[in-house]
């Protein structure tokens, strides 16, 4: 158990940085994001007998931290705090360079899906999940993953299009 | 023939067999607009690479690095339970807490039973804990601070929900540290630890708070902990919302 636990320990610090991304696409703020970092960390320390070690240690942390999500968002609604997307604004700013503004213009548009989109394009499209894998960590079968997807996607082209079309 | 945006999107994400491949390549090759499409959603997938690529390489703050390192210690070395689970404030940590709870409970009990510190603070009513004697009488009337009595209130604070709820501490062999919120006229414990346990590995402070009580606390306080002046105000008219 203990040697378990030191494994994925050990894996753990080599994925932080992509935990910390996906929360960061999830929760959008940093700060908020690492909190929810934190809390799937603790969690997984604590419940590290419930790993497969077959499985993949990435797939089943974004799930931790997709749920530890959930119930944050569930929270909020409860105490009926918002947040809100205009906040972004303050992190965008406005003096920056011409790639910078491509950068946050992608993060805002992705900012602005609706939570399940945002979390299907962020594993599929950002994490590199297949289909398979990312439908488990959201715990829906794979047609409810991908017409999210899809829907993320369209959206996410309307946001961009601009870009998108001139890149090429 | 027309061929659907998620067959091109599967495509894209290499999710296709074969077969399938094979199938959106040559409709690529017989249509300029089917490979526009597919380089549509390509760039767009390069996009949002892009963008998020830059985080991997931010470096890792170090609450993270030591949360990493730190031992499983919420449930291992502070004993926390959670009474039951709240069904209006539910904390963000309920599922560990609930966890811990399965863990501790027989723990906790024994301590509770061995000590028969139950019957002096705590009685069971549906389920829930609700203070009593000395510690519903601390809760009602003691000012946090004060020091050299049986119960030491950490702090007051209101919830999201308009609730009061004060941090204690009992003194005694076995510390308890917990937590009470007002609810109809009585103060109900959705949270209880056993702190100072000198058969653990280390021995823990028993006037601080656990980590996962501390955490909770931050998650469902609203605003700040009451002032002086606020939870005096407070005492006087009852706790009442």
């Amino acid at each position: 158990m203990s040697e378990l636990l030191e494994i994925i320990r050990e894996q753990l610090g080599e994925l932080l940085p992509r935990l910390r991304r996906f929360a960061r696409a999830l929760a959008r703020h940093e700060a908020d994001a690492d909190d929810l970092v934190q809390l799937a960390l603790e969690r997984a320390l604590t419940r590290a007998a419930q790993w497969d070690p077959q499985s993949r240690l990435d797939s089943w942390m974004f799930s931790i931290i997709r749920n530890a999500w959930i119930d944050e968002i569930r929270a909020r609604r409860r105490r009926g705090s918002q947040v809100d997307v205009d906040e972004l604004a303050e992190v965008v700013g406005t003096d920056v360079t011409g790639e910078q503004i491509d950068v946050m213009s992608v993060q805002t548009a992705m900012a602005r899906l609706p939570e399940e989109q945002r979390t299907a394009v962020s594993l599929v499209l950002i994490e590199g999940l297949s289909y398979k894998e990312a439908a488990a960590v959201m715990s829906v079968p794979i047609g409810t993953l991908t017409s999210r997807l899809a829907r993320g996607r369209e959206a996410l082209q309307a946001m961009l299009s601009p870009a998108t079309d001139t890149e090429r | 023939m027309t061929i659907p945006d998620e067959l091109l999107m599967a495509y894209v994400d290499g999710e296709l067999d074969a077969p399938q491949r094979a199938e959106v390549e040559r409709a690529m090759a017989a249509d300029p607009q089917v490979a526009l499409r597919v380089q549509r959603q390509q760039a767009l997938r390069r996009q949002l690479q892009g963008a998020f690529e830059p985080m991997l390489s931010e470096p890792v703050p170090e609450r993270l690095l030591a949360a990493l390192r730190a031992p499983a210690k919420p449930v291992t070395n502070d004993n926390v339970t959670q009474i039951k689970p709240r069904t209006h404030i539910t904390s963000s940590l309920s599922q560990w807490m609930a966890l811990a709870a399965s863990l501790v409970a027989g723990v906790l009990i024994t301590l509770l039973a061995t000590h028969s510190t139950r019957d002096d603070w705590m009685t069971t009513h549906n389920g829930s804990l609700i203070a009593r004697g000395a510690l519903a009488s601390a809760l009602a009337s003691q000012p946090s601070g004060v020091i050299n009595a049986p119960v030491q209130l950490k702090f007051s604070f209101k919830t999201h929900t308009g609730e009061y709820c004060r941090s204690f501490v009992i003194r005694q062999q076995h510390a308890l540290a917990g937590l009470a919120c007002r609810e109809g006229g009585e103060w109900r414990v959705p949270m209880l630890a056993a702190v100072g346990n000198e058969t653990g590995q280390y021995r823990q402070a028993a006037s601080e708070l656990p980590s996962a009580i501390a955490q909770w606390i931050d998650s469902e306080r609203a605003g700040d902990v009451l002032t002086t002046e606020e939870e005096h105000a407070a005492l006087r008219a009852g706790w009442g919302r």
